[in-house]
C-alpha cells in the first residue's frame, strides 16, 4: 500500500552526536558489554601483533566489532533525519514505509527481499531458511528448513518454535495483512475470527528434531515466498507478547538491535552482538557501528542539514523545490531511486458520470500526462503512466491505450499527447456533459496541483468540475468508504513485494471492493468477474511458469485499462542526497536503501 | 456684488484643494495610484489580446512562441541529473510571459494586473469600511462620553492589546475553513467580503481613537455649547457641527489606513489565509514566488514593487491630505 508518514508532535530534540568515526568506535566500547571487551582487547593485541608484522595500518584491524564486515569502511555512526517517526515498532503491526526501511536490518523472515544492488522486479530469496522448498501436494504445502545457529539480540538460538509463534502472534496482534496475505495458510480462517487463540493447527507445524518448520495452505500461492519475505512475517522470540509493543522493539536476528526510541526525538540501533552473517544477500553484515534517526526536522530543513553533512541521509524524498539547487550544487551526492510505485486516479463505477465508460475513456485521453510529469519533478524523476502496471513490475509490458492515436485495442508504445477532440466526442456521445464532479485529493503536496489539472480537463470537457482537499491522513480511508460517494481520488499505492497481483488484484478484484468500510482499497469500486478470473489463472500459471504467468499479468492490465476504472497518472523516482560522509549507496527493489550498506568516510579520507 | 462675491474667501475644502494641487509630491502620488487603477482595470485586456493567456489556468505543459521559435513555458536544468523544472523567465515583451511564468506556467504579468484588482479593491474597500465604523464609534463615544464613552473605549482597548497583525492572523483563520456564518449571513470561505471585514476590523481602534478625540475637543467647543444652548437637537449638532469638523481628520486618516489594508492583505494572502486560489491578490503572487526566489525571483519582485509603490503614494499622499486640510497651515497660507 501506499505507506505514509503517521503524524507526530514535531521536537527540536535531535541526537548531537557529531563525533567522528574514531570517536565513535571509542563509545561503543564505554557500552558493550565487559565480555566484549575483552575480546577487542585481545583482538586489537592480535590485531596489533598482526599489523606489525605486515605492516598494515593498525587502527583499521582494531575497530572492528564482532559480526562487523572486516573492512576499513567499517564503523562510525550513520546519522538519518526524518519528519516524523513511523508510530509503533512493531514489525508485525507497523505498515509505514520509514518502519520497513529501519526494520529491514533488525528483523528476518523465513524468506527475504535481497539487500544488495538487484532489479526492481526481483523475488524473495531465503533467509532463515536454508533455502526455497519445493513446492508439494500442487502447492499447498511448503517444508522450510531453519538455519542453525542464528541467534536473537539477547543470545537465544531461533528455532522452529519461534516461527509458529511468529506466524501465529501476526493473527494475534491483528496485523493489517494477517487477512490479505496469511489468512490461507490451514487455519487463517479461524485465527481471523478468533485471534486471541489463533493456534494456525495444521497449518503451522514445527519439527524440533528435524528443524524444519511446515506451512499447509488452502490453495496454491505463487507469491507465497514473497508474502513471507513481508515485514509482517518477522520471526520474533516466541515469548514476545501478543500485543502491540508500541515503542518496545521486540528481539530480531539481524545485525542491529534497537536500543532506544522516542517517537518524538529519535531512534538509536547499535551492533546486535550475536550476529554474525549467514547471508551476504539476504542480511549483509552492517558497517556503520551506530544508526542514529533523528525526528522532527522537515524535508526543507532537513536537505539543508545534509548539505552541511549534519547529517547522512533522509527518509523523506528532497522536496521538489529543492530540486535544482542540489542538482546544480551536489549532483555527485545526489542519488535517484526508482520505486514500485504508481500514482492514479480512481474514478468510481458506481457513480455518474463514471459510471460510464466512455466518460471514463474520456478523461484517461483528455488529460495531459506532461503537466502531470511536470508537477510531479519533471522527466528526471517522473513519467506519464499508462497502466496501472509500474515500470519494472513483474509483468508489465509497455503499452498506452488512451493517448492521441492509440486505443485499448491498439497501443501505442508510449503515451505521446492527449486526443481532446476523441475525448469530447465520448462525452457528448455519453450524455453526461454538465454534471457536476467533485475532485477528492490530498490536501497538501503536489496532489492539489494534479487535482486542479484534472479539473481543467474536466472543465474542458464540458463538466462542473470543483476540486475538494483532505487532509493526507483521511483521505486515503476517505476515498475507499462507498459511503462519502467519491467520485475521483487521487492517490498512489507502492508494492509490498515486487508482483503484479499486489496492484491489479489488491486494487480492483471484485474481493477487495467493500461497501461501506474505509478499509476497501478497491476505491473505484471496480468488479469484473472476467478479469477476476484472468487474475486467477496468471496467478496460478505463475506458480509453475513465471514467463507464462507475467503474460497473462500483462494481458490482465490491458484488459483493465480497457475498462478504465482509473487514470493512471505517473511513476516517480525518489530523490536522495547523502552527506560528504555516505558513499556505497545502491538501490533495492523494496526497500530503496540498506542502511547497513552505507559506508562512512573517516576523516581525512578521499571523497 | 458679484465682485463681493469674488472677494470673498473661499471655503475650506476648496481651499484644501488648491493646496493639494500646488503639493508636487502629493500630486506625483495621485498620479502614481490613479496610473496602478488604471492598470489593474485593464488586466483582462491585457490577458485577452495582449498577451493571449488566463492567468487563472495552470500551463505547465504549455509553450509560447519569442522570436518566432517556441519556448517551453517550464524549461528543464541544465544541472548534470536535469532535476528541477524552472519556469520561463521575463521576456519583456508584452506579448510573449513579459514578467516570466509562476511555477504553474501563468504569465505573472497579467496576474500581477488581475491581482492588483483584488488588492487595490481589498485595501480601498477596508479603508472605507474602517473609516465608516471607526467615525461611527469615535464620534459616539467623544460626543455622548460617560458609559457610552467607557463601553466602546474599553472595547478598542482590549482590541488595541491584541498586536494587528495576530489579530488579523486569528480571525482569518477562524473563518477560513468554512466561512462566515453569521445568523442569515453566510459568506464563503473565499468571499473578499471576509478579508475586508477583518482588515476593517482590527485597524478601527487605530482609527477611531483620534477621531474620538477630536470629537472630545469639539464637545467643549463655543459653538457646539452655544447649540446645545439654543436647545438644538443632539443628532443635528453631530450633523451640522461635529461631523464637518472631524471630515478633515477622516480624510487625512483613509489614504494611511488604506495602506495598512493593503500591506495586512498581502501578508495575510502570503500566508494563504487571505485571498483563495484561484483569484489572483499580490500577497498570493508573492507566494507563488516563494519557491522561486533564487530562480525566479521577478516572480516575488513584480507584486512587491507593486506593493512598494502604492503603499508609498498613499502615505505621499495622505501626507498631502494633512498638510493641506491642516487649519494652521491653512492659516499661515491665508496669511
Amino acid at each position: 500500500m501506499l505507506r505514509g508518514f503517521r503524524l507526530s508532535f514535531r521536537t527540536p530534540l535531535f541526537f548531537r552526536d557529531a563525533t567522528g568515526a574514531l570517536s565513535s568506535s571509542f563509545l561503543l566500547k564505554q557500552q558493550r558489554p565487559a565480555s566484549d571487551i575483552r575480546i577487542a582487547r585481545r583482538l586489537t593485541f592480535s590485531a596489533l601483533a598482526c599489523c606489525l608484522v605486515l605492516g598494515a595500518t593498525p587502527l583499521q584491524a582494531a575497530t572492528v566489532a564482532p559480526g562487523a564486515p572486516d573492512s576499513p569502511e567499517t564503523g562510525g555512526i550513520l546519522r538519518i533525519t526524518a519528519e516524523n517517526s513511523g508510530g509503533t515498532l512493531d514489525p508485525q503491526i507497523s505498515y509505514v514505509h520509514i518502519t520497513y526501511q529501519m526494520e529491514a536490518i533488525v528483523y528476518d523472515g523465513l524468506t527475504t527481499f535481497a539487500k544488495t544492488p538487484s532489479k526492481l522486479s526481483s523475488h524473495a530469496i531465503p533467509d532463515l531458511a536454508e533455502a526455497l522448498p519445493e513446492p508439494q501436494d500442487g502447492g499447498r504445502t511448503y517444508v522450510f528448513h531453519l538455519r542453525h545457529g542464528i541467534r536473537f539480540s539477547n543470545g537465544k538460538e531461533v528455532t522452529p518454535d519461534d516461527v509458529v509463534a511468529s506466524m501465529q502472534r501476526i493473527f494475534k496482534v491483528n496485523s493489517p495483512t494477517a487477512g490479505p496475505y496469511y489468512s490461507h495458510i490451514v487455519g487463517g480462517e479461524a485465527c481471523l475470527k478468533d485471534a486471541e487463540h489463533c493456534t494456525l493447527a495444521g497449518g503451522v507445524e514445527a519439527d524440533g528434531r528435524a528443524w524444519t518448520v511446515t506451512f499447509h495452505l488452502t490453495h496454491p500461492d505463487a507469491e507465497f515466498f514473497d508474502r513471507l519475505a513481508f515485514q509482517h512475517a518477522s520471526i520474533l522470540p516466541a515469548d514476545t507478547p501478543s500485543h502491540d509493543t508500541g515503542n518496545e522493539a521486540p528481539l530480531g536476528t539481524g545485525p542491529y538491535k534497537i536500543v532506544s526510541y522516542e517517537p518524538n526525538s529519535g531512534l538509536k540501533m547499535e551492533r546486535n552482538p550475536y550476529f554474525r552473517q549467514w547471508d551476504a544477500v539476504a542480511q549483509p553484515a552492517g558497517y556503520p557501528d551506530e544508526i542514529h534517526y533523528s525526528f522532527g526536522l522537515d524535508p526543507e530543513a532537513a536537505v539543508t542539514a545534509i548539505e552541511n553533512n549534519q547529517y547522512d541521509w533522509m527518509l523523506e524524498s528532497v522536496p521538489l523545490d529543492r530540486q535544482a539547487e542540489i542538482g546544480a550544487r551536489f549532483s555527485d551526492r545526489v542519488k535517484l531511486i526508482d520505486q514500485l510505485v504508481i500514482y492514479y486516479a480512481a474514478l468510481n463505477v458506481n457513480l455518474p458520470p463514471f459510471n460510464d465508460l466512455r466518460v471514463r475513456q474520456a478523461l484517461n485521453y483528455a488529460l495531459n500526462r506532461k503537466a502531470v510529469v511536470i508537477y510531479n519533478g519533471g522527466p528526471a524523476v517522473s513519467t506519464a503512466a499508462c497502466q496501472m502496471l509500474p515500470t519494472g513490475a513483474p509483468g508489465y509490458e509497455p503499452g498506452c491505450a488512451y493517448t492521441k492515436g492509440a486505443s485499448p485495442e491498439h497501443l501505442a508504445p508510449e503515451w505521446k499527447e492527449p486526443d481532446l477532440a476523441l475525448a469530447k466526442k465520448l462525452v457528448e456521445e455519453s450524455g453526461t456533459k454538465g454534471q457536476k464532479v467533485v475532485i477528492v485529493t490530498p490536501g497538501s503536496g503536489g496532489s492539489g496541483a494534479i487535482a486542479n489539472e484534472i479539473r481543467a480537463t474536466l472543465v474542458d470537457l464540458g463538466y462542473v468540475a470543483s476540486v475538494r482537499p483532505i487532509t493526507p491522513v483521511i483521505e486515503f480511508s476517505y476515498i475507499q468508504n462507498s459511503d462519502n460517494k467519491m467520485q475521483i481520488g487521487l492517490t498512489g499505492w507502492s508494492a509490498d513485494y515486487p508482483s503484479a497481483s499486489s496492484f491489479l488484484r489488491t486494487l480492483f478484484s471484485c474481493a477487495t471492493f467493500i461497501p461501506h468500510s474505509s478499509n476497501s482499497i478497491n476505491a473505484s469500486q471496480f468488479c469484473d468477474p472476467k478479469l477476476d478470473a484472468l487474475m486467477d489463472r496468471a496467478a496460478e500459471v505463475s506458480l509453475t511458469d513465471q514467463k507464462a504467468g507475467d503474460a497473462l499479468w500483462a494481458e490482465a492490465s490491458r484488459a483493465l485499462m480497457a475498462q478504465a476504472p482509473a487514470v493512471p497518472l505517473d511513476q516517480t523516482r525518489r530523490v536522495a542526497l547523502t552527506s560528504t560522509r555516505v558513499h556505497g549507496v545502491f538501490d533495492t527493489p523494496i526497500y530503496e536503501a540498506v542502511f547497513s550498506q552505507m559506508k562512512l568516510r573517516r576523516a581525512g579520507d578521499a571523497p | 456684488m458679484s465682485g463681493a462675491q469674488d472677494m470673498a474667501p473661499p471655503g475650506p475644502w476648496r481651499s484644501a484643494f488648491r493646496a493639494l494641487s500646488r503639493n508636487r509630491a502629493a500630486m506625483v502620488a495621485l498620479g502614481v495610484l490613479g496610473l496602478m487603477v488604471l492598470l489593474s482595470l485593464l488586466a483582462p485586456f491585457y490577458a485577452h489580446h495582449i498577451a493571449h493567456t488566463d492567468p487563472f489556468r495552470a500551463n505547465v505543459a504549455g509553450s509560447f512562441m519569442l522570436d518566432g521559435k517556441t519556448i517551453d513555458i517550464m524549461q528543464p536544468n541544465d544541472n548534470p541529473l536535469h532535476l528541477g523544472l524552472t519556469p520561463a523567465g521575463p521576456t519583456w515583451n508584452p506579448s510573449a510571459y513579459m514578467l516570466g511564468s509562476d511555477s504553474q506556467g501563468r504569465d505573472v504579468a497579467a496576474r500581477l494586473l488581475y491581482g492588483g484588482r483584488i488588492s487595490l479593491l481589498i485595501s480601498f474597500a477596508a479603508a472605507a469600511l474602517c473609516i465608516v465604523i471607526a467615525s461611527v464609534v469615535g464620534i459616539l463615544a467623544g460626543f455622548f462620553g460617560g458609559i457610552v464613552d467607557m463601553v466602546l473605549s474599553r472595547i478598542m482597548d482590549i482590541m488595541w492589546a491584541v498586536p494587528v497583525y495576530l489579530f488579523a492572523i486569528s480571525l482569518s483563520i477562524v473563518t477560513i475553513s468554512d466561512g462566515l456564518h453569521i445568523g442569515p449571513i453566510k459568506l464563503e470561505a473565499d468571499n473578499l467580503i471576509i478579508p475586508i471585514a477583518i482588515i476593517a476590523l482590527v485597524y478601527m481602534p487605530y482609527a477611531a481613537r483620534p477621531i474620538r478625540g477630536r470629537v472630545m475637543a469639539l464637545r467643549n467647543a463655543d459653538f457646539v455649547m452655544a447649540a446645545r444652548s439654543l436647545g438644538v437637537p443632539r443628532w443635528r449638532i453631530l450633523v451640522v457641527d461635529i461631523l464637518p469638523n472631524v471630515a478633515s481628520s477622516i480624510v487625512v486618516l483613509t489614504p494611511l489606513l488604506a495602506a495598512f489594508a493593503l500591506l495586512t492583505e498581502s501578508a495575510l494572502s502570503f500566508l494563504s489565509i487571505g485571498v483563495q486560489a484561484p483569484t489572483a491578490s499580490w500577497g498570493t503572487i508573492i507566494q507563488d514566488g516563494e519557491g522561486l526566489i533564487y530562480s525566479r525571483p521577478m516572480v516575488a519582485i513584480a507584486p512587491g514593487l507593486a506593493i512598494v509603490i502604492v503603499v508609498v503614494a498613499l502615505n505621499v499622499l495622505g501626507d498631502g491630505l494633512r498638510d493641506a486640510l491642516d487649519v494652521r497651515e491653512t492659516s499661515k497660507r491665508g496669511a
